[in-house]
């Protein structure tokens, strides 16, 4: 057979035919990327649904526009976060909050995510779980049936009526912030366990992604939010203002009367199956994260968690060594400190981040390369999301001298803007350090590649290591990239010893 | 305008199938179209209801005018709307700045079925239209050049359901494997005269869109285009006109090409080219093709060598 023999008779393997009441009729669409399913969902909401002109993922080279370079122009692609956020979310199958004013559109995102896995919204608006400050850990959960109650002889033997949220894909708690602590405290044990447990017996919630919405997160809400859970979420977005721009569109609506997106089902070719979500999370997770974006990122980390006044020894230089004694950053945070506040970013910030966080950051950030389809996480994918991720994660000390100086204390108000700037600090730092940087690796290669060579060339690394850590200590300043380089080198020189201590050791006890 | 069946079953037992007393053809057309706009919306994030709305009842309309009145019409009516609404729902449909259609789907969709499937038996227009729209969307799968190409040509099948056929034999040298040339000789000359085709054409621009498909734009009118295919022994021939075809193809080295004195030379060869003395425009392929025109000349040069 020839080629174009071939070439045509595949193309009338279509998914056409005719049926039996002499209609054409279509099957399902096939072999559309995953990736532009979940870009054309993208579109659809930010163009059908919430129309949002503020794109304020940005990438690419960036070119101001006037002076004071308030107003820049991007030559790469760009996105509304509060889109964007809760899709990556919705792939990866984690917790999001999402935060701002009333009307602002934040259930509405949240439920077209259940949507996106085919729930028809009059079931997606039965699941919603609505924060009221009578909401109890039965509203919340299920409750036992009242006969079985009666006529059970032990615990076990009381049938749970489980409430059908429990198991949706795509779970929505309305205003979190009004639940009462003790439910609040069984909501974070379905977050943080996967499950729920009452007369003994347990239900698994499966995989989720989660979406709570907050009217503010400061201090809004009926109740304070337990520590614990707000530390399971994994990322917060705000809603953006409407704009008056698009007062035409909301004209039409009400003019028209036609119906909302919300209240139709989700166009058929947007609709995600379980089985494409996982696979997804599967194309998702095997995205590579270069050694030089987790530098980047560790870089980052190490000058939020630093303080050099927290202790003499170098291993608790840390602002947990503080809270652990009761103290904050603002307390030793002077000018006993010899360190340039305007430089170095460690007053900047309450508190570091916990290496969850830093989890939810590697895994946003991969479903991020992998939408803008890129074959591996750059610094870019980081930078984008590290404001979502940290947002309620890092506390601000605005005692900080650095906040004194006139234009930085907008920051104050504008956590995105802080982090981000704190990130390029970071990252003009790190292209500073990496001449005094580069013997560290050079070292960390080298003990690496160590466990077959003799004791004698051990030795000498270690030694090369401990020379190296005299010249650090020694040239000057201890700021919070040179504390994370003598941390790396005592930790490179303890696993020569160990490498030694090993070899020495008779047989027997190993 | 044929009459309309007012409420009598038109030669189906689908009860869909059947004309409502007291409708005009456009509120036929308008109430189908309806019920696949609702459809539409529901299927694909990019439907575009205006868009379809104008194309269901231009194009529906037109089909509608021909066919009504024949047994099974309103379920042939139904089935092309039905595709119209998914073709719409899949960004096709969408004309070009000169107003021409971008893909053979598309242009299967708003100019042949509406004109030519009466010109099928009645029995065999639904499978036509399922048969269509398969070879359509398959194509969309397709690098570009090979859905303008088809495009270009899919006037000239005898009728609808022969398209396959017709496309299959068009294709046939086109898409068949060219080794690389060794450049070795013998050469022969062909010399391609576009008049027949399209009076007052005057070769400029020229591109490779496939191994074996040059697409040659008018110098002096935008959007008039002539696909040639290239064959050994001097065979090649003009295509016909097409819509540009694109640059598909990046091929890797070429032997130096130099003409003097009515002759051309390449890799060691000398070709005599009658009259042409120095080239406008000029295209070497790896395949052992080099394609000439002049400044004073509709004519195309093409060289080939084994």
């Amino acid at each position: 057979m020839s080629l174009a023999h071939d070439r045509v008779a595949r193309w009338l393997q279509g998914r056409a035919g005719v049926s039996a009441d002499g209609e054409v009729v279509l099957g399902e669409r096939r072999g559309v990327a995953l990736v532009h399913k979940l870009a054309r969902a993208y579109d659809w909401i930010a163009t059908q649904v919430l129309i949002t002109p503020y794109d304020d993922m940005e990438f690419g080279a960036a070119r101001s526009v006037g002076r004071g370079g308030a107003v820049a122009l991007h030559a790469g692609q760009r996105w509304c976060s509060f889109i964007l956020l809760p899709l990556l979310t919705l792939v990866t199958g984690q917790r999001l909050l999402i935060i701002g004013g009333p009307g602002r559109g934040k259930t509405s995102i949240a439920m077209l995510m259940a949507m996106l896995v085919g729930d028809p919204p009059a079931e997606v608006r039965r699941m919603v779980q609505r924060g009221h400050p009578q909401l109890t850990v039965a509203d919340l959960l299920g409750s036992p049936l009242p006969s079985e109650l009666i006529r059970a002889q032990s615990a076990d033997a009381v049938r749970v009526a489980w409430r059908r949220w429990l198991t949706q894909r795509v779970k929505v708690i309305d205003e979190y912030n009004r639940i009462p602590t003790k439910t609040q405290s069984a909501l974070l044990s379905l977050m943080a366990e996967g499950c729920a447990e009452m007369f003994e017996q347990v239900v698994e919630v499966g995989p989720s992604s989660w979406y709570l919405t907050a009217n503010d997160d400061l201090g809004g809400g009926t109740f304070e939010v337990i520590e614990a859970l707000r530390d399971r979420i994994d990322a917060v977005v705000r809603c953006p203002p409407y704009s008056g721009r698009l007062l035409d569109t909301l004209a039409a609506r009400v003019g028209d009367g036609a119906p909302r997106a919300l209240d139709d089902l989700a166009p058929r070719d947007l609709v995600l199956s379980l089985a494409e979500l996982a696979r997804i999370a599967t194309e998702v997770r095997a995205l590579a994260v270069p050694e030089d974006v987790l530098d980047a990122v560790g870089f980052f980390a190490g000058q939020l968690d630093f303080c050099g006044r927290a202790s003499p020894r170098v291993e608790y230089k840390n602002k947990d060594t503080l809270h652990i004694a009761g103290r904050r950053v603002a307390h030793v945070c002077n000018e006993d400190c010899p360190l340039d506040k305007q430089q170095n970013l460690c007053s900047q910030s309450e508190s570091g981040v916990s290496a969850r966080a830093y989890q939810s950051l590697l895994l946003l950030a991969k479903a991020l390369a992998w939408f803008r389809g890129e074959p591996a996480v750059s610094i870019e994918d980081v930078r984008a999301l590290l404001p979502w991720v940290l947002h309620d994660k890092l506390r601000i000390n605005p005692q900080s001298a650095f906040f004194t100086r006139p234009e930085h204390r907008v920051y104050l108000t504008d956590r995105v803007s802080w982090i981000h700037q704190m990130f390029d600090a970071a990252m003009a730092q790190r292209a500073a350090y990496a001449k005094l940087r580069a013997p560290v690796d050079g070292l960390r290669r080298e003990v690496a590649g160590l466990g077959s060579r003799g004791d004698d060339e051990v030795t000498q690394a270690m030694e090369r290591v401990r020379r190296a850590m005299e010249k650090l200590v020694e040239q000057g300043e201890l700021t919070a990239p040179v504390h994370a380089d003598l941390l790396v080198l005592k930790g490179l020189h303890a696993r020569c010893q160990r490498l030694l201590d090993d070899r020495r050791r008779p047989s027997w006890s190993a | 305008m044929v009459g309309v069946t007012g409420g009598e079953p038109d030669g189906s037992d689908n009860p869909r199938d059947a004309t409502r007393g007291g409708e005009s053809p456009l509120e036929i057309v308008e109430r189908v179209a309806a019920e696949m706009a609702v459809a539409g919306r529901r299927t694909s994030s990019r439907f575009d209801a205006a868009r379809f709305h104008a194309l269901a009842t231009g194009c529906g309309g037109e089909l509608w005018q021909r066919i009504a009145g024949d047994p099974h019409a309103v379920a042939v009516l139904r089935s092309y709307l039905r595709l119209l609404a998914e073709a719409v729902g899949m960004g096709c449909l969408v004309p070009d700045a000169g107003g021409a259609m971008r893909d053979l789907l598309s242009d299967l969709l708003a100019t042949h079925v509406p004109a030519r499937l009466t010109e099928l038996p009645v029995e065999h227009r639904a499978a036509c239209l399922a048969m269509l729209w398969n070879l359509g969307e398959g194509l969309l799968q397709e690098p570009a050049w090979l859905n303008r190409f088809a495009m270009a040509f899919a006037g000239d099948a005898r009728d609808l359901l022969a398209l396959p056929a017709h496309l299959e034999r068009l294709l046939e040298p086109v898409l068949a494997p060219r080794p690389p040339s060794q450049w070795a000789g013998p050469c022969t000359l062909a010399v391609l005269d576009p008049r027949s085709l399209a009076d007052g054409f005057l070769p400029g621009d020229m591109h490779l869109a496939a191994p074996a498909v040059v697409c040659v734009h008018d110098r002096r009118r935008a959007g008039a285009q002539l696909g040639v295919l290239l064959e050994h022994g001097g065979r090649s021939r003009f295509l016909g006109a097409t819509p540009c075809l694109g640059r598909e193809v990046h091929e890797g080295a070429r032997p130096a090409v130099t003409f003097a004195a009515n002759h051309l030379a390449v890799a060691g060869h000398q070709v005599a080219l009658g009259w042409l003395r120095a080239p406008l425009e000029k295209l070497v392929t790896a395949t052992g093709f080099v394609v000439a025109s002049t400044v004073d000349s509709q004519r195309l040069w093409v060289v080939d060598t084994p």
